[in-house]
C-alpha cells in the first residue's frame, strides 16, 4: 500500500535535527523517490549546476530551462533556475528503507556546496 | 554500426499529433496505464490466454518496427540486428534484453523489464502474483529473433519462465518455435494513418496550447531509457510503446468477450476506459507537478481553463492525437474533440466501422481531464497517491462522459462530452 | 456499548493510544476507544485486526503451535500493537505508544482484558452470508478498490449488478465469485 503521506511531510526523523534545505517528500507514484528542497535564491539556483559538476555530477542536457544532474550514485537533482526549485530524485533501485536517507545525503551535499560558495 | 538515435526515427504526423517511430505508430504511456490495461486483459481472458494474446500482439507489432529500424540502420547480419533490437528496447524504456539464441530460438534474459519491475513496485506489497508479467517483452524477443534470422513472422513465440514480479531475481524468456503461427495482419503505418484522420480543427485556448506542444515535443526528443532501459520521468515510469500492441489486445479482448460472454462486454469496456482514466490522471498530473513543467511552462494553477489547456497540450505531445477543446463551461460541461486518435486508426484499418464508439482511451482521458481540472487543488502541492486517487471515487464521480461522435463509426471527428452529474 | 464503558476500562493506562474491539468471525467493529487527537477509522482498523488474528491463528495451527493464549505483537516506529482474542467472539486490539516498556504492556493488557471479559456481552453472532464476506474481503484487500467488483465481474462472468447484491448469488455463482477474488488477490483460498 502506498504510504507516501501528505506532500510536504518534512524529512529527518531525528528529534532536534533540521532537514538540510528543508527537505520534504514530493509527489511521485513511487514511494519516497522524490524530495523537494526549499527554493533557492536566483543566484544560488544558477550557480548550483556548476557546483554539482565540480563534485562529480554529470549533466543530462535537455533544456536550459530545466537542469538535470546525476549524482555518481545515480540519484538525480533537477533544478529550475528561473524559480529556484530544486528536486532530488532518489534512484529507483534504492531500497525503500534507504530512500529517505539517500535524499538526506544529497540534500546535505547541496547545502554544503552552497554554504562554501557563500 | 552506429548506436541507435531514437530521436532521428521519431516523427509526428503533421497537424494530427500522432507519433511514429520508423513509420510505426507509437505513443508515450506510463506504467499505470500499461499495468492496468494488461491486468484488464488478464481479467477478461484468463491469465494464460491473456499472455498468449499479449505476446502475439507484441510480436506482430515489434516485428514491423524492428524490420523498419533494421532497414533504416542497414543492419544486415543477425548479431547487428539483435544488437539493434536490444538497443531499441532499452531506448523505448522497456528494460534490457540480453539474447542467447539462434535461428531455432533460445533465451532472452530480461533485467529491469518495465512491466515486471513496475508491477512489483506498484503492487508487490499488496498482491502475491502467480503469473509472469512481461508478455510484451516475450513477444518483442520472438520478433527480434525472427527479424534477425529472416524467419517468417509468427514462426517463433516467447514464453516467460521467470519473472521478477514473481520474486525471481531476474526475468527469463524462452523463445521457441510456434506450433500455430498466425498470419500477419494489415500493416498500419503513417500512410495508412493519414487515410483515417479528419481535418484538424482549432479549439479554445490554442494560443496557450500550441507553443506548449512544440516545447514538449522538443523536450521529449531527449527522453529515452537509461542504461538499464527504464525511463523515469515526471514521477512515473514512461514507455514509448507500440499503439498496435495496445489496440490489438484491447479490441481482440472485446471481440472475444462479445463472442463468449456478451453479458460482460459492458464491464470490460468500463475497465478499458478506466485504463485511460488512470493514465491521464497520473501521468498528466505528474507532469503538471514536475519541475520540468514548472521550468518549461509554469507552476500548476487552480485556473480550470489553464489547467485544461495544459492537459490538452500534454495529450498532443505524447502522441494521443490532435485533441481540442470545443466547449468548456467550468463546473458544468466540457467537450473534447479530436480529428485523430491511435485507437481509431487501428480500428478502422483492421475492423472497419464499429457499431458503437470504441475509443476507450479517449473516453477515459476526457473524464480524467475533467477531474484533474476541477477536483485537484494544484496550488496546495498535492501528492496524487493511490489513496488520493481512490478518494476520487468515494461517493461516486460527479462527472459523466459520453462519446457523441466517433471516427470509428464513420464521423469525421471523435467527440466526448463530459457533464456534471447533478447531486 | 457506551464508549464511557471502554473509557473506564482503560483508565489508568496513560500510554494507551487506542483500543478496538472486533466482533468475529465477520471482523466488524464492535466498539472502540481512542485518544481525542487520534484520527483513525475504527471500521478499517477493526476489520484488518480481525483478519490478522485469524491468519495468525491458522498459521500457528499449521505449525502445530496454536494456543488460546496467543498474542500478535507488532512494532512500528510510532506504535506498539497488541492483538488478543477474547473468546471466539471478539478480538481486542491495544495500541500503545511505541516507547511503552513491554512489561507494563503485558500488565495493562492482562488487566484490561479481565475487565472486558465482564463488560463485553456473550453473543451468538449470526454468520453473515459467505458471499457478502467475500465481497467485503475483496474491497478490503484489492488494489484499485474502486474497480475491484468490476474485475471480479469480468473474471467470473457474473453480472456486476448481481455481484453488488451478493446475498442473491446462487451457490455455483458464489463459487465462481470466490475463485475470481482468489485470482485477483493471488490467494489459494480466502480465510473467511
Amino acid at each position: 500500500m502506498s504510504d507516501a503521506g501528505a506532500c510536504g511531510e518534512p524529512a529527518g526523523s531525528e528529534p532536534g535535527t533540521d532537514a538540510p534545505l528543508d527537505l520534504r517528500l514530493g509527489h511521485s507514484c513511487h514511494r519516497n523517490l522524490v524530495w523537494e528542497c526549499a527554493r533557492l535564491a536566483p543566484a544560488a539556483a544558477l550557480a548550483l549546476p556548476e557546483l554539482l559538476r565540480e563534485v562529480g555530477y554529470s549533466e543530462q542536457v535537455r533544456s536550459p530551462l530545466v537542469r538535470e544532474l546525476v549524482h555518481p550514485r545515480e540519484h538525480g537533482v533537477v533544478i529550475v533556475p528561473r524559480t529556484g526549485r530544486v528536486q532530488i530524485r532518489v534512484h529507483y533501485l534504492t531500497p525503500l528503507e534507504a530512500r529517505e536517507q539517500a535524499a538526506h545525503e544529497v540534500a546535505r551535499e547541496i547545502s554544503e556546496l552552497l554554504t562554501r560558495r557563500g | 554500426m552506429e548506436s541507435l538515435k531514437i530521436n532521428a526515427l521519431r516523427r509526428y504526423l503533421l497537424e494530427q499529433d500522432l507519433m511514429f517511430l520508423a513509420g510505426q505508430p507509437v505513443v508515450y504511456h506510463c506504467h499505470h496505464f500499461n499495468l492496468f490495461l494488461d491486468q484488464t486483459i488478464d481479467d477478461a481472458l484468463g491469465t494464460e490466454a491473456s499472455f498468449h494474446l499479449r505476446m502475439n500482439a507484441a510480436r506482430e507489432f515489434s516485428g514491423h518496427l524492428l524490420s523498419a529500424v533494421c532497414e533504416h540502420a542497414e543492419a544486415r547480419t543477425p548479431p547487428e540486428r539483435l544488437s539493434l533490437a536490444a538497443q531499441l528496447f532499452k531506448l523505448m524504456g522497456h528494460g534490457s534484453l540480453d539474447f542467447d539464441a539462434d535461428s531455432s530460438g533460445g533465451t532472452a534474459h530480461g533485467s529491469h523489464l518495465h512491466y515486471g519491475f513496475a508491477w512489483l513496485e506498484k503492487y508487490g506489497k499488496q498482491v502475491r502474483r502467480k503469473h509472469p508479467a512481461d508478455g510484451f517483452a516475450a513477444g518483442f524477443a520472438a520478433a527480434a529473433l525472427e527479424i534477425a534470422y529472416e524467419l517468417s513472422p509468427g514462426s517463433l513465440k516467447g514464453v516467460e519462465h521467470e519473472c521478477v514480479a514473481l520474486r525471481a531475481p531476474q526475468c527469463r524468456i524462452q523463445v521457441e518455435r510456434d506450433p500455430s503461427p498466425e498470419s500477419a495482419g494489415t500493416v498500419i503505418g503513417e500512410r495508412e494513418s493519414e487515410r483515417v484522420v479528419g481535418a484538424p480543427e482549432d479549439g479554445l485556448y490554442e494560443d496557450v496550447i500550441h507553443p506548449i506542444v512544440l516545447g514538449l515535443k522538443e523536450f521529449t526528443a531527449g527522453v529515452h531509457g537509461d542504461d538499464r532501459g527504464l525511463v523515469q520521468a515526471f514521477g512515473v515510469f514512461v514507455t514509448m510503446h507500440l499503439c498496435g500492441y495496445y489496440n490489438r489486445i484491447s479490441y481482440d479482448a472485446v471481440a472475444h468477450i462479445e463472442a463468449r460472454a456478451p453479458q460482460s462486454v459492458g464491464v470490460l469496456e468500463e475497465l478499458l476506459r478506466e485504463s485511460g482514466h488512470v493514465c491521464v490522471f497520473n501521468t498528466f498530473g505528474g507532469i503538471l507537478l514536475s519541475p520540468e513543467w514548472e521550468g518549461l511552462v509554469g507552476a500548476p494553477t487552480n485556473d480550470p481553463a489553464k489547467t485544461l489547456a495544459w492537459c490538452i497540450a500534454i495529450g498532443r505531445a505524447l502522441g494521443m492525437g490532435h485533441w481540442t477543446i470545443a466547449e468548456f463551461e467550468p463546473e458544468r460541461r466540457l467537450v473534447v474533440r479530436t480529428s485523430s486518435s491511435y485507437e481509431s486508426v487501428y480500428y478502422r484499418m483492421r475492423h472497419g466501422l464499429a457499431p458503437r464508439p470504441v475509443e476507450y482511451l479517449f473516453q477515459g482521458a476526457a473524464l480524467a481531464m475533467a477531474q484533474l481540472v476541477h477536483r485537484v487543488d494544484w496550488e496546495s502541492n498535492p501528492q496524487l497517491t493511490a489513496e488520493y486517487y481512490k478518494r476520487l471515487f468515494k461517493g461516486g464521480v460527479p462527472w459523466r462522459a459520453e462519446q457523441t461522435k466517433s471516427i470509428v463509426r464513420g464521423d469525421s471527428i471523435s467527440e466526448v462530452v463530459v457533464t456534471k452529474v447533478s447531486t | 456499548m457506551a464508549e464511557s464503558t471502554l473509557g473506564q476500562a482503560v483508565e489508568g493506562v496513560p500510554s494507551l493510544r487506542g483500543l478496538f474491539v472486533t466482533a468475529m468471525p465477520d471482523c466488524l467493529l464492535f466498539d472502540a476507544w481512542m485518544r481525542p487527537n487520534e484520527a483513525w477509522s475504527g471500521e478499517d482498523v477493526a476489520s484488518y485486526f480481525g483478519d490478522l488474528v485469524r491468519a495468525n491463528r491458522e498459521g500457528l495451527k499449521a505449525l502445530r503451535a496454536w494456543s488460546a493464549e496467543m498474542q500478535v505483537t507488532i512494532e512500528s516506529t510510532e506504535l506498539l500493537l497488541i492483538l488478543r482474542e477474547l473468546s471466539s467472539d471478539f478480538v481486542v486490539g491495544f495500541i500503545f505508544e511505541h516507547a511503552t516498556p513491554l512489561g507494563m504492556v503485558r500488565l495493562h493488557v492482562k488487566r484490561v482484558l479481565l475487565l472486558l471479559q465482564d463488560i463485553l456481552p456473550r453473543i451468538q453472532p449470526e454468520e453473515r452470508p459467505r458471499a457478502i464476506r467475500i465481497a467485503e474481503f475483496l474491497t478490503r484487500y484489492a488494489p484499485d478498490t474502486h474497480t475491484a467488483m468490476q474485475r471480479a465481474a469480468l473474471r467470473s462472468g457474473i453480472a456486476l449488478d448481481l455481484l453488488r447484491t451478493p446475498e442473491n448469488l446462487a451457490p455455483n455463482q458464489i463459487e465462481l465469485f470466490e475463485r475470481s477474488v482468489c485470482d485477483i488477490l493471488g490467494l489459494e483460498s480466502l480465510n473467511l
